[in-house]
C-alpha cells in the first residue's frame, strides 16, 4: 500500500482562551489521508474539523501526537497541499488574475510557465472572461472559483476545502459540488486526493468516497465509513439515502444518546461510584426562544417528530436541530426514543400554558440542572448573593474543563434570565440571583 | 506586493482568519523566517482576529519599530521559526 499523504497518530490540541482558560479541542485523533482519494470530514460545529485540517496544514502544530507526510515527520507548513477557504480570502484590490497568479510567488516560476498555469487554472474552473474582474464585481459563487483557482494553480497533489460551499446559494453549492467531483476525477490536474471539510451530511455524501465523521467536546473521530456509491450520485436515490440517514443516526447517537451515560469529563468522576452526584450537564449553545420554537413545532405536529425531519420543518440545519433537541430534552421538555422526539407530560404542560405558566415550569426544570445548582450555592454564600462574571466562568472551566466557560456562561445567565433564576447587570459584569429585586 | 506582506486593508472581518492562513502558508514555503502583517488601525477589529490568530498558533510577534523607536500599532511582525 503507498504511504498515505497524510498521518496523524494520538494528535491532540489545546486552546488557550482570552481568559487564560485552556480547552482541549482535539483528543487523540488517528487517521490517514490516503492517495488517489476523496474524503470528508464530517461535524457539527465545534468537533475540531477545522482545526484537524489546519494540523495537517502544519499551521497549527499539537500539543501532543504526531503529525507525518509522506511517513515523514512534518516541519513547517504541509508543501503538498492546496487550501480553499470559507470565506475565499481574495485580495479585494487586485484582479482575478492577479489573484490566482500571486498563489504562485513562492515557486519564482519562468514568467511564461506561471502564465500557462494561471490560463489552465482559470479554465479549469469556468472563469474565462473574468481575468480582469476585481472581486467585488463577482457574486460568491464566483469568488470561490477564484479561491479554487488560486489552489488548483500550485498544482499540489491534496487539495483540502474548508467549508467551501457553506456561503454559496443552493444552487450555486450544488453545481460546484459536482464541478469539484469532476475535477478530482480527471486527470487534469496534480490533485490527487481532495479532503472536504464540512457539517453538511448530504454534501459529504455526495462528493466522498470517506467520510469521517467528528464528534465534540473534545474533538474526536467517531467513525468512519466507506462510501462506494457510484458517480453522479442521485440525491434522491435510495441507497444515498440509507447513507445520509445512517450518517444522521451517528450523530444523534453521540449528540443525545439514548441513555445518558456520565460524562468522561464530570467534575465528579474521582468519587467512588456508590456517592458519585450526578454528573455536570453541559449546556447547549441555542437560544432559549429557540427551544421554545421547537416545542412548539413539535407540539404542532401532535407531539411527536421524527428528529431527521424537523430540521427542514423549523429551517435549521440539522447540527443545530440537534442541539436544539438537546437542550430541550436537558430540560425534559422532551424524550428523544430513537431518532424520534416526543414531548413530555411537562413539556405539554409547559406549551398549554401562559407565558407565567412557562416561566414558572421553565423555573422549576432550570433549577434541576446541576451546573444551575452549583452556580446558585455560589452565589449564596456571597453576602450580596452575586458575582463578577469572569469568577462564573473560571467555575465552570473547573467543572467543565473540555468545554468553552464563555460559551456555556453566556447560555446559562442567557436561559437564567429567561426562567427568572438569574440576572446580568452588564455595567458591573455581575451575575445575581433573581429574588425578585433588581438591586440587593 | 511584497512578498513578506500581508496587508488586510479591504478585507472583512470574517475574511481576516482565512487570509492569514493563506499567507502563512505562503511565506513558510517562501522560508521566509519573518513577515509582516498590515492590519492598519481603524476600529481595531481586524488586528484583534489577527492577534488572536498568532497567539492561537503561538506565532511571536511584535509591533514593527518606526525609526523614532515608536510602535507602529498598524503593522506586526510575526516571527515563523
Amino acid at each position: 500500500m503507498a504511504t498515505p499523504f497524510i498521518e496523524l497518530k494520538n494528535v491532540s490540541k489545546n486552546f488557550v482562551l482570552e481568559s487564560g482558560t485552556e480547552i482541549r479541542v482535539l483528543k487523540d485523533i488517528n487517521l490517514s489521508l490516503d492517495q488517489e482519494n476523496l474524503i470528508a470530514i464530517l461535524g457539527p460545529s465545534g468537533s475540531g474539523k477545522s482545526t484537524c485540517l489546519r494540523v495537517m496544514c502544519g499551521l497549527l502544530k499539537p500539543d501532543s501526537g504526531d503529525v507525518l507526510s509522506n511517513g515523514k515527520p512534518l516541519e513547517g507548513t504541509n508543501y503538498d497541499v492546496a487550501l480553499v477557504f470559507q470565506s475565499f480570502a481574495l485580495f479585494p484590490w487586485e484582479t482575478v488574475y492577479n489573484n490566482i497568479e500571486l498563489a504562485l510567488s513562492p515557486l519564482k516560476l519562468p514568467e511564461r510557465e506561471a502564465r500557462a498555469r494561471v490560463k489552465k487554472a482559470i479554465d479549469l474552473v469556468g472563469l474565462e472572461g473574468f481575468e480582469e474582474a476585481y472581486p467585488r464585481e463577482l457574486a460568491g459563487g464566483m469568488k470561490q472559483r477564484v479561491g479554487i483557482a488560486r489552489a488548483l494553480v500550485m498544482e499540489r497533489p491534496i487539495l483540502f476545502l474548508d467549508e467551501p460551499f457553506s456561503s454559496l446559494d443552493i444552487l450555486t453549492a450544488d453545481t460546484m459540488r459536482w464541478e469539484m467531483v469532476n475535477i478530482w476525477q480527471s486527470k487534469n490536474t496534480a490533485v490527487r486526493t481532495m479532503v472536504l471539510v464540512t457539517h453538511n451530511i448530504q454534501e459529504a455524501v455526495y462528493m466522498a468516497k470517506r467520510i469521517l465523521i467528528m464528534g465534540s467536546n473534545p474533538g474526536h473521530i467517531r467513525a468512519e465509513l466507506v462510501n462506494d456509491l457510484a458517480y453522479p450520485r442521485d440525491e434522491n436515490g435510495p441507497a444515498f439515502r440509507r447513507m445520509v440517514s445512517r450518517i444522521h443516526e451517528l450523530i444523534a447517537e453521540s449528540v443525545i444518546p439514548d441513555m445518558t451515560t456520565p460524562s468522561a469529563y464530570t467534575a465528579t468522576s474521582m468519587i467512588p461510584k456508590v456517592v458519585r452526584e450526578p454528573p455536570i450537564e453541559t449546556i447547549p449553545n441555542v437560544q432559549i426562544g429557540a427551544v421554545i420554537g421547537l416545542v412548539e413545532a413539535i407540539t404542532d405536529q401532535g407531539g411527536t417528530a421524527d428528529i431527521f425531519e424537523l430540521g427542514p420543518k423549523i429551517g435549521k440545519d440539522y447540527g443545530t436541530t440537534l442541539y436544539m433537541v438537546k437542550a430541550a430534552e436537558l430540560l425534559d421538555l422532551v424524550d428523544t426514543p430513537k431518532h424520534m422526539v416526543i414531548l413530555t407530560d411537562l413539556g405539554r404542560r409547559f406549551v398549554d400554558g401562559d407565558i407565567n405558566v412557562r416561566k414558572r415550569v421553565l423555573h422549576e426544570l432550570f433549577g434541576a440542572l446541576k451546573i444551575v445548582q452549583l452556580t446558585t450555592n455560589l452565589l449564596r454564600i456571597e453576602e450580596t448573593l452575586r458575582i463578577q462574571i469572569e469568577t462564573l466562568t473560571e467555575r465552570v472551566s473547573e467543572w467543565l474543563p473540555n468545554e468553552n466557560p464563555h460559551q456555556i456562561v453566556e447560555t446559562l445567565v442567557s436561559w437564567g434570565r429567561f426562567a427568572e433564576y438569574f440576572g446580568y447587570n452588564d455595567d458591573t459584569k455581575e451575575v445575581y440571583l433573581d429574588v425578585g429585586q433588581e438591586t440587593l | 506586493m511584497a512578498k513578506d506582506l500581508l496587508d488586510l486593508h479591504g478585507f472583512k472581518t470574517d475574511e481576516v482568519f482565512d487570509a492569514v492562513d493563506n499567507f502563512i502558508m505562503s511565506v513558510n514555503q517562501n522560508n521566509l523566517k519573518r513577515a509582516r502583517i498590515m492590519t492598519g488601525k481603524g476600529t481595531g477589529v481586524v488586528k484583534k482576529v489577527v492577534i488572536d490568530y498568532l497567539k492561537q498558533a503561538k506565532y511571536p510577534w511584535q509591533y514593527e519599530k518606526l525609526s523614532n523607536g515608536k510602535n507602529n500599532e498598524g503593522v506586526l511582525v510575526v516571527f515563523l521559526d
